[in-house]
This record gives C-alpha cells, structure tokens and sequence, in this order.
C-alpha cells in the first residue's frame, strides 16, 4: 500500500549533499545495494531515478522486483547525519516515451557522454527514521532490558 | 452480438501465472495478449492522441493506417505487439478504467498498458516527398527498414505457409513499391537516429531476393547498399544493428560483415525439424535445405561473433496440422533438442507467438497453449544460460517480440560483475 513521505524526507531527497543509496535483491537472494544520485520525488509522491547500466545487477533486480513485487530500501543520509529508510515497491520502467528521452537528454547534459538504460519509478510502501540519535534513544525507551549491566553499575558511593 | 469462439477447453491467464511462480506474470500476459489479440472500446479509441502515439504502420508484413494504436507497451517495459485481426481465441479489450488506459479480460482489469510513442520523423517528409514513416516503422526502440517487400519464394507458390507477405504485398501493391528508394532510406535514417533517446537498434529485414549471380547475392547486395547508406550518418564503423535475412553462405556473410556497420545477423530458420521445415517452408528447403541453414548459422558465429548470431522460429507452427506434431509435449522436446545443438555451437534461438494471418495457408489452424508458450520461452531462456549465451542483439527493447529474451533480462552470461 502506497505511503506518503513527510516533508523532511522530500526535503532531503532535494538536498544536494543527501546520500542516496538503494538496496535491491534479485532471483539469487544476494543484496545489492548502490548510490542514486538522480533519486527525486515525483509529483506523484513516488520516487523516481535514473539507471544508466542496462546490464547492472540493480537494473536487474529492479525487473525482478517489479516482475513479483518484491520490495527495495533506499536509504537516506543527510550532511548533519539525520538519516530516513524508504521501503518501495517498483512500478514502473520507462525504457522509451517523453519522461525517459528527457531524462536522457537532462543527464548527458550533465555527465556527458553516457547512456541510460531506465527511468525506474518506486511507490513508497513505509519510511523509518534510522538517525543513529533517534535510533539510540527509541531502543532506551522500548527495550529497557535490552543493556549491560556494568551500564548500571554505580561509580560513586 | 456474441461472438462463438471455436477453441477447447484451456487454462487461462491466473492458472497459467500460478502454475509458473518463477516466471515473469508480465511475460506470461505479453505472450497470451498475443496469442489471443485485443480490441479496443470507445474509451481506449479516444484516448489516443495521435499526435503522441504512433497509429500508423507499413512494413513488408504489416500494414496499418487506421487511428487505433499501433501496439501496447507494459509497466516494466515489456513490448507487446498485438493484432487486431480475426483470431478463434476471444481477444483481451483495451479499455480505461479510473482513467487508466487497461487491459481487461471479460470485464476485469488485468494490467495498466501505455500506447506506443511516436518518433519525430513520423510527421517528417523526405526530399523525394515520401512520408517518412512509409520508409521506416519504429517499435519503442528500435527503427525498422524493410528494403524488399515482397518475398521471391511466393513467386512460385513457394512461401512459407504462415506468411502473409504476399497477401500483404498484393493488396497495397498500387501504394507499395517493392523496394524501397535507397536516398530516402538514407534521409531517414539521418533524420530519426538523431532523436536523442529514442533508439537503441537499427533493423533491417525483408523478403527473400533469390536472384544474383549466386542464390541471395542480390539480397547481400541490396543490404549492403542499405546499411552503408544507413551508416553515413553513424560515426563507428559497428553500431548497434540486426539484420534478419535469408541464410547466406560464408562468402557473402564475410561481405556484409566488412563492407557494413553491422553487428548482428539472424537468419530465421521458422520452424526446428526437417520434415515440417519441407512441409511449412517448402521454397527454404528447395534451395537451402535445413541442414545448410543450420550450417550456416554456425558458420556466422565465426564471422559475427559469440552472442551476435540468432535465429527465430514461429513459435507454435510446428504444431500445425496435419503434419504437424501429435502433442505440445512432442513438440516441445524436438523443438528444444534442436535448439540445444544450435545453443551449443553459438547460436541462440528465439520465438515469436504464431500470430495465424488472415491471408497465409495456414489461416484457418489454431495457435497452441498458453502453457506450451510459457515452456518454450523457458526453455529457450534456460538453453542460453546453460551455454552463457547473451542475447543483447535481441532482447526485450530491441525486437519486444520475444518472450524468451524477455525473461533473459534477469540474469547476465558474464559471472562476476557486481
């Protein structure tokens, strides 16, 4: 079920210095996982990215999941560390058509003389907060039994 | 009016898709839309904008100038060329629903479907004033030229008994030349493969030109002149090309190979045993013979390369009656047996659904099993595994009309590369 990203998400995923990176998993089970630049939201509230390499282990996996609606992450690192998990399902492929021939134009005027093999589209399934500071205070809160002891330890008398 | 369709009893679309978990839904739907054609309502008619679409089609086989869309496109790329023609199987309906343009089978929705884009030089018009898109078709990526459109194997009643090349050709011969001008092949070309994006493959096919001072030399010769036409405006001396033509010998392979840009070859040999290669494709066999266009199949590996020589068979006609085989499961054990011995010695093979023309001998059969569709691309897709056979020259963005190539997207015969 489709799930729509907050504004702090679809801020960073704008962000220049974001982090980008997409994990997937193909008929072999092995995960893979790359940096996507291109990665935006659309207007749509799904995100959407380039693949250059037509015979990339990603693009690979990406049909496969698309083939039997198998999930992918992409995760997000912001510059001061603030750090989102997206899961997704892909939907879409644009291997021809306006969106993908302007893509293609838009990314050779930008890194020069290369190729695109697929504009991919991901609907958003879920996101999770994974900034270490959240993280860490979440598993103080949730799983108070879930220490060392020596953490409780007094040190003065 | 309720249309009676004339069929057994068969599994249909979900049955088929449960049955094969490990196979792709997106394929196994592409292969019975063919299988079974569409029809379009009002509301899919309407939703076609042709200045956006492409609707209009002349080839040596096809001949379309009506306002419904050319072909249908799916979610993951996966080409389908469909036909609007009389078929025995009820068609899937393009429809929209919630203003999505779908494909609906009785009344449910089945999958999102887009029309195919045209590309710019369909609204151009060459020097000599010829509609551009008379000169070449276009699918999603790849830009078609038949340069001869007839075949010289009808000229003797000769053809292949599924082809309807003849009647295609016969019927529009008042608007159809038999070859295409060389310059506006040329013009064309310049004009289309400029469009950033649009085309990963340049194709060539056509009919069989037997004439020449050896069989065939006149087609080599005419391809030739096609494709070195073709490549003034290319910049390597290869570019991503196929050229599907008759089977020639060493000697003139080694001529297309070093006089031309091209990089791939495939000469279809229709249909994979001896017996129903004499019955189905009798002018083939007459002046080829099976064993020589298997031979010299092998014998392109050694001029084109490991990867870049194909095949294409009819997939299906070898269940033709009544010399056809008794069973799918005949069929299919004989049909991948010899496509192993060419897997083995470099060439792959690949399938197109029997598409029964309306004007070809064998316009009154009955396509196999959507089940029997489904194995054959598996299998074919297994054989290029086992002997790391790539299929780049013909996978789903160049040809989309292969549902054996399309499941060889998910895997790469070069191990190792992350």
């Amino acid at each position: 079920m489709a799930s729509r990203l907050p504004p702090e998400i679809l801020t960073l995923l704008e962000a220049p210095d974001t982090v980008k990176a997409l994990g997937t998993v193909g008929p072999d089970g092995v995960p893979h996982v790359t940096y996507k630049g291109s990665l935006r939201a659309d207007g749509a509230g799904n995100l959407v990215f380039a693949e250059l390499i037509e015979a990339s282990t990603t693009n690979r996996n990406l049909t496969w999941s698309i083939w039997f609606r198998k999930p992918v992450t992409i995760t997000l690192l912001a510059a001061d560390r603030r750090s989102f998990q997206i899961h997704g399902l892909p939907v879409k492929a644009h291997v021809s058509g306006p969106l993908f021939e302007k893509c293609y134009r838009d990314l050779r005027a930008r890194l020069g003389d290369v190729d695109v093999s697929t504009v991919w589209v991901v609907e958003p399934t879920g996101w999770a907060d994974e900034t270490p500071a959240v993280r860490l205070a979440a598993a103080e809160r949730d799983h108070p039994l879930l220490k060392h002891v020596d953490r409780f330890v007094k040190t003065s008398e | 009016m309720a249309v009676a369709y004339a069929v057994p009893p068969e599994p249909g679309l979900d049955e088929i898709i449960a049955r094969y978990p490990l196979v792709s839904p997106f394929v196994i739907l592409k292969t019975d839309v063919q299988r079974r054609g569409v029809r379009y309502t009002a509301a899919a008619q309407a939703a076609v904008d042709p200045s956006l679409h492409q609707v209009l089609y002349q080839g040596f086989s096809i001949e379309k100038q009506d306002q419904n869309p050319m072909s249908l496109i799916l979610r993951d790329g996966t080409s389908i060329l469909i036909s609007e023609g009389p078929n025995r199987r009820p068609p899937y309906v393009v429809d929209v629903v919630d203003g999505k343009t779908v494909l609906t089978d009785q009344g449910r929705v089945i999958e999102e479907v887009e029309y195919w884009h045209k590309p710019a030089y369909y609204d151009q018009t060459t020097t000599s004033g010829k509609p551009m898109w008379t000169v070449a078709a276009a699918r999603p990526q790849r830009i078609d030229f038949n340069p001869y459109q007839y075949c010289q194997f009808w000229t003797n009643g000769q053809g292949c008994k599924y082809c309807n090349i003849a009647a295609n050709f016969n019927q529009n011969k008042d608007q159809k030349p038999a070859f295409l001008d060389l310059e506006d092949i040329a013009e064309t070309a310049r004009v289309a493969l400029g469009q950033p994006g649009r085309f990963t493959s340049v194709f060539l096919t056509g009919g069989s030109l037997l004439s020449g001072a050896e069989l065939l030399d006149d087609e080599v010769d005419l391809y030739i002149r096609v494709l070195q036409a073709i490549g003034r405006s290319l910049n390597p001396e290869k570019f991503p090309s196929q050229l599907i033509a008759t089977a020639f010998n060493e000697r003139q392979l080694a001529r297309l190979y070093e006089q031309t840009g091209l990089s791939s070859y495939t000469a279809d040999i229709e249909v994979l045993n001896e017996d129903l290669f004499g019955w189905i494709c009798p002018g083939k066999a007459k002046k080829i013979g099976y064993r020589e266009w298997k031979r010299r199949l092998v014998a392109a590996v050694d001029i084109f390369g490991p990867g870049n020589v194909n095949t294409g068979i009819v997939g299906g006609v070898e269940l033709a009656q009544p010399r056809g085989f008794p069973s799918e499961a005949d069929a299919l054990k004989a049909t991948l047996e010899e496509a192993e011995d060419l897997a083995s010695q470099g060439v792959s093979t690949v399938y197109c659904v029997w598409n029964v023309a309306p004007g070809s001998v064998f316009q009154d059969q009955l396509s196999p099993s959507l089940d029997y569709y489904v194995q054959l691309a598996v299998g074919l897709d297994a054989l290029r595994r086992k002997y790391n056979l790539s299929i780049d020259m013909d996978n789903y963005r160049r040809c989309g009309n292969h549902p054996d190539s399309d499941l060889s997207r998910v895997w790469q015969p070069v191990a190792g590369t992350l």
